[in-house]
């Protein structure tokens, strides 16, 4: 029986304590923070004595996350010098103290009573600092959050000319700021999440009531509130959890970084979800054409906009198209080269030791190596390797006889065209489609390009964003809304959203409803 | 069974009547009359009015979309003896316009390429389709009709601005009346494959409007065949029009744009792929969703990998070559359009009727 | 991958078609004589080369097998598709078109809209090798596909004819082709390609021919594009009074009538002109000479009209297309008098009306005076 013996009592661990109330008693208190804390260098514990008679109470917040001159000026100041000149006057016997602190003592604008560890511990994660007292089981959690971060940029990925360049940056009440400061009405809701098992990331979600549809933002807010991960770093962790379709290309929901395009989507009746830390937003429901679209086609006058659109969806077909194209004229439809073009084509492809289709593969596969590493150089060094890769390798190439001049023509072209794209994810997918396409003409020409298309379309028309149909306004055919897709609309036509199920209010100028707020 | 719009039901009509048609008939109608074929296309109006009404009222007087139809009507065991005889021609037309596609482009485009070759990833783009479901298909449809029409209205603009000489179609009249009724009747066939409607009617949002969208649908056809055997007509004139296996083809090698686009005879080929592929994908799913109606399956979208194999044997062993194709295609094929997609209906309609007249008297009675 | 495409053929293993001729050699066979242009990649300096033009000839005893013949001793698949002249030998066009005009028809790698010449006075092997003289812009297939119908706009002498027209008039009862030739003349040590008259089909064989002169009446009733065409005549009294004028547009309508039981054909030509060049002392902007000018541009391009229509008659070839004419406008009469058209065309009466104005004069208010 020496083998059996009482086991001495333990200590709870972090994982019991975290979803235990908060102890009244400051002692115990103390030993779960540093249960909970344990080899945190970063965390501050800051213990000390107010009032009269003495009340022990305890301070604590992460270094680096709060305004530390908030916490002296307003908690522990009053606490420690100032409470004597309030009319408490000092004796606080027989009085709820920790009322009175809440209410006559310190001053920081948010303040909010927290009974459990597991929100202590998400507040002073995300900046706040916590006021806990002896004899109370209950902590002051005040928000004094401050840390070094990026300011207010212009987005790299989405460029405009005209209309606003503030973009999203890490931190999400800035973002949630910059939201609110374009769309004032009290219909424009904010609803917070915390997901992240180990992050407990805030997330938030917003709309605007009466016009985003209710069954829309109820089918969010379940597919988000039932992500269940350990961490969620950035809003494609999301993304993923939520779309229709995860087995697909096609990007189901939008990425920006831009707070009026957000806005815009917002009156359009869509929703968007923002996580902090990360600068993208995610906007919901999107569908095809949104990636043909940018907000600078709104910025702009809307002729000049209209043509830029089109030649925007010319640059998009150019891009996906393009090369497989031209494999397919040159090696099974030569009746459609004009004569001379033929034979010009004809003397640069004299002596390439290629077929046409493996030049095409080559140059391509080269073009994306030399995109790629000219976004992950560092910037210094980007520009020139792209310039020298293009120029140098392809002018060397033509030399040496590897290439022919049309083919590497054709292959910038495109690339230009899929710059064009505005929408960083669409010509992603135009990018990876682009070898299928080629593929299918080296072996079918023309036909095998359409059998691809066919089945692509097949798929795109499958596919759905929160039951709105991907290829919407296209298929299923929409009259009213396909002249805003093809062309940019006056706004004085525009005079409706585009209708989404469900939406109650869709009227954009006059006899509309009163959005109210 | 998903819900689709009005449009599309008028999309997947349209695109189940016009592609095929598009190829053959102004051929076939200038052999029959020559200089004054596109009139018998403006006269099948008349007739397929007739199809339309026959069509809409099987729909309005039945519960259920077909096949569980003829079930309904007809009763158990020869409902479903005839559903599954329906399901088999239903097979056979896929079977038979994916080899006319392939032997056409095998003529025409890629000479060298095996047919099983085409057929092959033909089918697999097929199976795909009937996989994504009747919903998405009519999606896809929509894109299709809107591609092949505009198409289709740019090229006999092109035809009759650059090559169209309104004397070739003189002198209007002096017809020779069997072979106008020959024509109509070639159209009317055409215009039969409106069958359809008696399962796609049941799904679109207004069963009460599938009798408009077909009119639609019927008219659209009208003008689209009319209005090709006019610009090719227009470009040959009767005789060279008549001598020509597909004379809309030949249209196309003519036009030349700005002596810089030219020769686009492949772009027609891949743009009437679209509908050769709507035709078939449409034609075959209803052979699926009839089977599982039949065998009480629990889903058409699993008897499209199943049936795959028939289709792609049968079009590859359907005929030896394009000439017996033809044949097949203008003697054969219509006998199965006048019996399943006209008289059959046309019992039906009857049979109906009897019943209407006959449940009336007795309400009378009592 | 690529080992399974069966259609594939990169461009720089073929070779591009400019030209295609057919001729009855001596023996009976078919001659096929195909042009192609050698392509010439630019010197790395962005210069273009001079291009090569060679022709291929295979024989047989049909078309077709003719033209699969000269694969015995050419490598690369020739690219027929871009061949946009197809010319016809001499012997052949006597013998019998119909022997080459079901490959024509058939044939999926030719174009309908392929112009089509008769050579005459030489072979197909002499215009081959003089075009293969010089350049490929200026005297290959191509160079002459622009030189008839440059010569159209400027001259109005030749109508070009596409090989779908060829077969349309092959096939159609009440008209017959006819084809601009082509012949080659020696200049010094060189050879010159050069169009000259229109050769006229009856029942599928050449069995005349048309001079300038009634190419350009011919011209006028025929062509598609109804514009240019020369006129130049002497104007007044002065010996060298001379005035060059340039149909800027032409109308032209043949109806046929019946009057007294028999078949007539009305022809009404109108024409806007311009003046090019006037000789002469006599101002030209008097209303009287103006008239004048135009009675004289009338009564010219009605006789050109009427030789070519006596020509026609003379030769018995419906080239003018009065049978399918009559057929379109009188079909009771056609149906009739179809079978019996050989007897009753060279024996149609015409009335040829032209109404010219002079609508333009270029830069100049009167004819050049020297003081």
């Amino acid at each position: 029986m020496r083998y059996i013996k009482n086991k001495p009592e333990s200590k709870p661990s972090p994982q019991e304590v975290i979803h235990t109330d908060i102890p009244a008693s400051l002692d115990e208190i103390r030993s779960q923070l540093d249960t909970l804390y344990q080899f945190c260098s970063d965390i501050v514990i800051r213990e000390f004595v107010f009032g009269n008679p003495e009340t022990r109470g305890l301070m604590v917040y992460f270094d680096g996350l709060v305004n530390k001159d908030e916490i002296e000026n307003n908690i522990l100041r009053p606490l420690l010098l100032d409470i004597d000149m309030l009319d408490v006057k000092g004796d606080l016997t027989h009085r709820d103290i920790i009322n009175d602190v809440k209410t006559r003592i310190i001053s920081p604008a948010e303040l909010k009573g927290v009974k459990t560890w597991d929100e202590l511990i998400r507040r002073i994660g995300s900046g706040d600092c916590a006021l806990l007292i002896d004899g109370y089981g209950e902590g002051l959690v005040a928000g004094t959050r401050s840390w070094q971060s990026r300011g207010i940029e212009s987005p790299d990925n989405e460029v405009v000319i005209f209309g606003p360049k503030e973009g999203f940056n890490e931190t999400l009440r800035f973002n949630t700021a910059q939201l609110r400061r374009r769309i004032k009405s009290s219909n424009f809701k904010i609803e917070s999440f915390v997901l992240g098992r180990i992050t407990k990331t805030d997330v938030i979600i917003c709309y605007i009531k009466n016009i985003a549809p209710d069954s829309m933002v109820e089918e969010v807010k379940k597919r988000v509130n039932g992500i269940d991960i350990d961490g969620i770093l950035d809003t494609n962790y999301i993304k993923e959890f939520i779309i229709d379709d995860n087995k697909t290309l096609f990007s189901q929901v939008m990425h920006t970084e831009r707070p009026d395009r957000v806005c815009g989507q917002l009156l359009e009746g869509k929703i968007c979800i923002l996580v902090d830390g990360s600068p993208m937003a995610l906007v919901l429901p999107s569908t095809f054409t949104d990636y043909i679209t940018t907000p600078d086609d709104y910025y702009t006058y809307y002729i000049p906009a209209s043509l830029l659109r089109l030649l925007r969806f010319t640059a998009f077909w150019m891009s996906l198209l393009l090369p497989s194209l031209y494999v397919a004229v040159i090696t099974y439809h030569h009746e459609m080269i004009p004569t001379a073009l033929l034979l010009t084509i004809a003397a640069s492809r004299e002596g390439v030791p290629f077929p046409s289709f493996v030049e095409a593969l080559l140059l391509e596969a080269m073009f994306e190596m030399l995109r790629e590493a000219g976004l992950r150089l560092p910037r210094a060094v980007g520009p020139a390797v792209s310039i020298v890769g293009a120029l140098i390798i392809g002018d060397a190439a033509v030399r040496a006889g590897l290439v022919s001049t049309p083919m590497v023509v054709v292959v910038a072209a495109t690339g230009i065209a899929s710059f064009v794209t505005p929408s960083y994810n669409a010509s992603l997918v135009v990018r990876i489609l682009r070898f299928g396409f080629l593929f299918a003409s080296a072996v079918l020409g023309f036909l095998g390009i359409m059998i691809v298309l066919v089945i692509v379309l097949l798929k795109m028309v499958s596919l759905s964003s929160f039951g709105v149909p991907y290829l919407a306004p296209l298929a299923p055919l929409n009259l009213a809304q396909i002249s805003d897709i093809m062309v940019r609309r006056p706004w004085f036509v525009n005079r409706s959203r585009p209708y989404l199920e469900g939406m109650r209010n869709q009227q954009r100028q006059g006899n509309g409803k009163d959005e109210g707020g | 069974m998903t819900r689709i719009s009005n449009s599309q039901l008028y999309c997947i009509l349209v695109g189940l009547l016009t592609p095929m048609a598009f190829l053959q008939i102004p051929g076939l109608l200038a052999h029959l009359l020559s200089q004054n074929g596109w009139i018998a296309a403006f006269i099948a109006i008349v007739p397929g009015y007739g199809l339309v009404l026959l069509f809409n009222y099987i729909l309005q007087h039945s519960q259920h979309p077909f096949p569980y139809l003829l079930i309904e009507h007809l009763g158990q065991p020869l409902g479903r003896i005839l559903g599954f005889i329906y399901v088999l021609l239903f097979l056979f037309l896929t079977s038979h316009s994916l080899r006319l596609f392939t032997d056409f482009t095998e003529t025409n485009v890629l000479p060298g390429t095996p047919i099983s070759i085409h057929i092959g990833v033909l089918i697999l783009a097929l199976v795909l389709g009937i996989r994504a479901g009747i919903g998405n298909l009519a999606r896809l449809m929509e894109i299709i009709v809107i591609c092949g029409l505009t198409f289709v209205l740019v090229l006999v603009l092109i035809v009759i601005l650059q090559q169209g000489e309104i004397e070739r179609l003189l002198p209007v009249g002096s017809l020779n009346y069997n072979n106008l009724a020959v024509a109509t009747g070639t159209n009317l066939f055409i215009i039969s494959k409106l069958f359809i409607v008696l399962s796609f009617g049941f799904w679109c949002g207004n069963k009460d409007e599938a009798g408009i969208v077909m009119k639609k649908a019927m008219i659209t056809y009208v003008l689209v065949i009319g209005m090709t055997t006019l610009s090719v007509l227009m470009a040959f004139g009767g005789t060279i029009t008549s001598v020509l296996t597909f004379p809309t083809f030949s249209m196309v090698t003519l036009v030349n744009i700005g002596n810089f686009i030219q020769n686009i005879d492949i772009i027609f080929i891949g743009v009437w792929i679209l509908g050769i592929y709507g035709i078939a994908v449409l034609t075959w799913f209803m052979a699926c969703y009839s089977l599982q109606i039949i065998l009480n399956l629990h889903d058409y979208r699993f008897v499209a990998a199943g049936t795959a194999l028939l289709v792609g044997i049968t079009s590859i062993l359907i005929s030896s070559n394009i000439l017996e194709l033809l044949v097949l295609t203008q003697v054969f094929v219509p006998v199965l359009y006048c019996f399943f997609f006209i008289i059959i209906p046309i019992l039906l309609f009857l049979l109906i009727l009897l019943k209407a007249n006959r449940s009336s008297s007795l309400e009378s009675k009592i | 991958m690529l080992g399974s495409c069966y259609d594939l053929h990169e461009i720089n293993d073929a070779a591009i078609a400019q030209n295609f001729s057919l001729d009855l050699l001596e023996n009976g066979q078919v001659a096929f004589l195909a042009q192609t242009t050698q392509p010439v990649p630019r010197s790395e300096t962005g210069e273009t080369q001079p291009s090569q033009n060679i022709s291929v000839m295979g024989t047989g005893r049909t078309a077709a097998e003719a033209a699969r013949g000269m694969f015995l001793h050419f490598s690369r698949l020739f690219l027929w598709i871009h061949a946009n002249t197809l010319f016809i030998g001499e012997n052949l066009a006597r013998q019998d078109l119909t022997l080459i005009s079901d490959f024509l028809m058939r044939n999926r790698n030719l174009r309908f809209q392929t112009c089509v010449y008769l050579v005459c006075g030489v072979s197909i092997q002499d215009i081959h090798k003089a075009m293969n003289e010089r350049g490929f812009a200026i005297t290959s297939a191509r160079g002459i596909t622009q030189q008839i119908e440059t010569q159209a706009e400027e001259l109005g002498y030749y109508t070009p004819l596409a090989n779908i027209e060829l077969l349309e008039r092959m096939l159609t009862p009440g008209i017959e082709p006819a084809l601009p030739q082509l012949t080659v003349i020696k200049e010094g040590d060189k050879d010159r390609i050069v169009l000259q008259g229109m050769g006229v089909i009856k029942n599928n064989r050449l069995i005349g021919k048309l001079n300038p002169e009634q190419s350009q009446g011919y011209y006028y009733l025929q062509s598609k594009k109804k514009q240019g065409g020369l006129i130049s005549i002497a104007w007044s009294d002065s010996p060298n009074a001379m005035a060059v004028m340039h149909c800027t547009q032409f109308t032209s309508n043949t109806r046929p009538f019946i009057q007294e039981g028999k078949l007539n054909m009305k022809i009404d030509i109108k024409c806007e002109l311009q003046y090019l060049e006037t000789i002469g002392d006599d101002n030209i902007y008097v209303p009287a000479n103006q008239q004048r000018l135009e009675y004289l541009a009338e009564e010219k391009i009605k006789q050109q009209v009427r030789s070519c229509i006596i020509q026609a008659q003379q030769l018995n070839s419906d080239i003018l297309g009065w049978g399918l004419t009559t057929a379109r406008y009188q079909p009771g009469w056609w149906e009739d008098m179809a079978a019996q058209w050989d007897q009753v065309f060279p024996v149609v009466g015409s009335q040829v009306e032209v109404e010219c104005i002079l609508c333009s004069d270029g830069l100049s208010r009167e004819s050049f005076r020297f003081n």
